[in-house]
């Protein structure tokens, strides 16, 4: 064990003896989870995007003009538009129309239907955060005409200077607009980008550093020097399997102390739940560490096993979701993806930071990133040779 | 301390390895002297318990390698003949990483290598990388690594292969200095002025075979007690060689186009007669060296050809 964790720190120290690691380590996931976070939806993502809105107001009643400031105090930006003004600008993605008379007929107590338009091919994801608003500003109008009715006869109609003067404070009524509707949701901005460029390159490291390193060690000489020391070759692959998981673990937890700091700082969305993310990310490189150590294991040349893992890394990164989000895919490559340990990784950091699931629901997706490193474990103890 | 016992290795159909038997005594400084390609290096991997033989065993210390590998490995040093270090790290990180392999931690570990630092001369250049290092700088820390646990049974690969005359004495005198203090050497090398100053007992490999054991002067004599001649000249014409051979009082060790190597033979007319002799004898000869019998004569003798063939 002492052997293990001797060569496992060893490892990390040789890793970090290299400048240009870091810079791969550290600071290109950043970057790229920077620019990806903004080009995918500019920075929106479910619990915290201000959703922009048009709103026609065929009515210009007291009860249709209450709902519009409602849906401001909701955080929606809403831009007031008259039929024709709508009609003339081909821009505008969504528009909430409230028909003629919508006042009267809510203060007589008649149902009414306000209609959301969506223009097809723009932002899911956006277009369910304005839905959502839209629902709580209806429910706080709703709230209104409950109290203004408790001061009037049963069936009579609510004075609209009745209606005026009811404060519903926002805790009379509130509506949960987080998106919890599992699937339904594409994750876009931060939220696909952060899962996205962590996996990607922690992948990365463990693919090319891992495997350059291994092959490059044994050219080198010393993993056969380390084979004359009083260390067995179980102990040899388990320290280089370790030695790969350090590297990862040290450059996982400085990325999300980043996120974090970003989140603070600047308001970047992560998700609720940082730390089960971390665990998620940390069961991940336990999974492709060893699938380095197999590589370095397998080709002779470092510069051709930093090929092969760039390579590999591109392709389970494509295919596992990282770049774009998998739940915008066809079903075959939907499946495709639980063919790569990145497919996993992604689908669970997906429950974890848009869907709000825990990682108790999750557990299969757990118990499958672990019997990938299982397998690639066996892989690398086979194709460590140290002669 | 250390037997080998009909050790067998083949790459392909190429026997590197060929039955190789010989043991070295506690405390002894014993000599692997061959060729390039004698199998030298093959020998020390499987004796080290890196290379899997494909034949015979190798018992260090009572046990043997292949079966308690870890018991044995915690005794041993190795110093391989390609440098085998990490360029990235300085020679100090490099000596905590391998001192720890071997139990080492803590105050105990930093004296050793500050230790064995001073032995190899590096301690100034100790916080460097190693990629700053000359070849000879690199050569003595690799030396350092198997020294720092103070190993009762050193295996020295050809440490001294590329590196200038002074630096080679630097490293003979460390070696000499670890067998005084009771540690068993075994030192491969294509050296003979190495194996004839520092070994106690040589083996001579070729071919993947030892062909004889023993003292230098058991070698020596087995050569004969005389003289060798090394003669200079053109002796590609078969008539030239139909002389050389017919000559009395000397054995023909060796004959190519440019080199002939004659020794005396013992018990013979001695030098004073055959020189003469053999100048008189018209072969052509543009230059005449003698040598006291050495190694070389030994190697000569035993192969026909000579050490650096
Ligand atoms: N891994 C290998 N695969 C194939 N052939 C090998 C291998 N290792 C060694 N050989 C061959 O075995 C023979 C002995 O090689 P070895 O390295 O043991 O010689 P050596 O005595 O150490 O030579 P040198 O003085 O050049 O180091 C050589 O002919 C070499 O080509
Ligand atoms: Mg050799």
């Amino acid at each position: 064990m002492r052997n293990i964790v001797t060569i496992a720190v060893h490892d990390l120290r040789l890793t970090l003896s290299d400048r240009g690691a870091i810079i791969w380590i550290l600071l290109l996931p950043i970057v790229f989870a920077t620019f990806f976070g903004l080009v995918m939806g500019a920075g929106s993502s479910p619990a915290d995007a201000t959703a922009s809105l048009v709103v026609v107001d065929l009515d210009g009643s007291v009860v249709s003009q209450s709902l519009i400031k409602d849906l401001a105090g909701e955080g929606v930006s809403v831009t007031e538009l008259t039929p024709e003004e709508r009609s003339t600008n081909p821009d505008i993605v969504r528009t909430l129309v409230i028909p003629e008379s919508f006042g009267e007929h809510v203060l007589a107590g008649e149902q009414q239907t306000v209609r959301f338009e969506k223009e097809p091919d723009t932002s899911a994801e956006a277009a369910l955060v304005a839905q959502a608003r839209v629902v709580a500003a209806i429910a706080r109008t709703i709230g209104r005409l409950v109290v203004a009715s408790a001061d009037v006869e049963d069936g009579a109609m609510i004075p609209a200077d009745l209606f005026s003067a009811v404060d519903v404070s926002p805790d009379l009524v509130t509506v949960e607009t987080r998106l919890a509707g599992r699937a339904t949701v594409i994750p876009g901005g931060f939220a696909q980008s952060i899962p996205g460029m962590a996996v990607m390159f922690v992948m990365l490291i463990a693919l090319t550093y891992g495997a350059a390193s291994i092959s490059a060690e044994r050219v080198s000489g010393n993993l056969r020097r380390l084979a004359t020391a009083p260390v067995s070759r179980g102990e040899i692959v388990a320290g280089k399997i370790c030695g790969r998981f350090v590297v990862s673990f040290f450059q996982i937890t400085i990325l999300m102390i980043v996120g974090l700091i970003a989140h603070w700082t600047l308001g970047i969305f992560i998700g609720d739940h940082p730390f089960q993310m971390w665990l998620v990310l940390l069961l991940f490189a336990t999974a492709v560490a060893p699938l380095g150590v197999a590589l370095g294991g397998w080709i002779q040349d470092p510069d051709r096993a930093a090929s092969v893992g760039v390579i590999l890394t591109m392709v389970m990164a494509a295919f596992g979701g990282c770049w774009w989000p998998l739940e915008f895919v066809s079903k075959p490559l939907k499946t495709l993806a639980l063919a790569f340990p990145s497919g996993w990784a992604m689908r669970t950091l997906h429950g974890v930071v848009s869907f709000g699931q825990t990682l108790g629901e999750m557990r299969l997706n757990l118990l499958a990133l672990i019997v990938f490193g299982v397998v690639f474990g066996i892989l690398a103890s086979r194709s460590l040779r140290v002669d | 301390m250390i037997t080998v016992e009909r050790l067998c290795k083949s790459f392909g159909s190429l026997a590197a390895v060929d039955d190789v038997s010989f043991s070295v005594n506690e405390g002894e400084i014993f000599g692997l002297l061959g060729p390039n390609g004698a199998g030298k290096t093959t020998s020390i991997n499987m004796i080290c318990g890196v290379l899997k033989p494909d034949g015979g065993r190798v018992v260090i210390g009572n046990k043997d390698i292949w079966l308690e590998p870890k018991a044995v490995k915690r005794t041993l040093g190795v110093v391989p003949q390609e440098i085998a270090v990490y360029e990235d790290l300085t020679a100090r990180d490099n000596l905590n990483f391998w001192g720890s392999l071997y139990g080492l931690s803590g105050g105990d570990l930093k004296s050793r290598v500050d230790e064995s630092l001073t032995t190899v001369g590096l301690t100034d250049r100790a916080g460097d990388r190693v990629k700053e290092f000359s070849g000879g700088m690199k050569r003595r820390l690799n030396l350092c690594m198997g020294l720092l646990h103070h190993p009762r049974v050193l295996l020295l690969d050809e440490p001294t292969i590329g590196i200038d005359p002074q630096a080679r004495l630097n490293i003979l005198e460390v070696v000499r200095e670890v067998a005084d203090g009771g540690t068993t050497v075994l030192y491969t090398t294509h050296y003979m002025e190495e194996a004839q100053e520092l070994c106690d007992r040589i083996a001579i490999m070729d071919h993947g075979k030892i062909l004889t054991v023993g003292t230098l002067d058991e070698l020596t004599r087995l050569a004969g007690e005389a003289e060798v001649l090394r003669l200079t000249g053109d002796f590609d014409d078969p008539s030239i060689r139909d002389r050389l051979l017919a000559l009395d009082g000397v054995r023909v060790l060796k004959v190519d186009d440019r080199i002939a190597v004659l020794s005396v033979e013992a018990g013979g007319p001695g030098l004073l007669e055959v020189l003469p002799r053999v100048l008189a004898a018209d072969l052509g000869v543009e230059d005449v060296s003698i040598q006291q019998p050495n190694l070389q004569s030994v190697f000569i003798s035993l192969t026909g050809k000579e050490l650096r063939d």
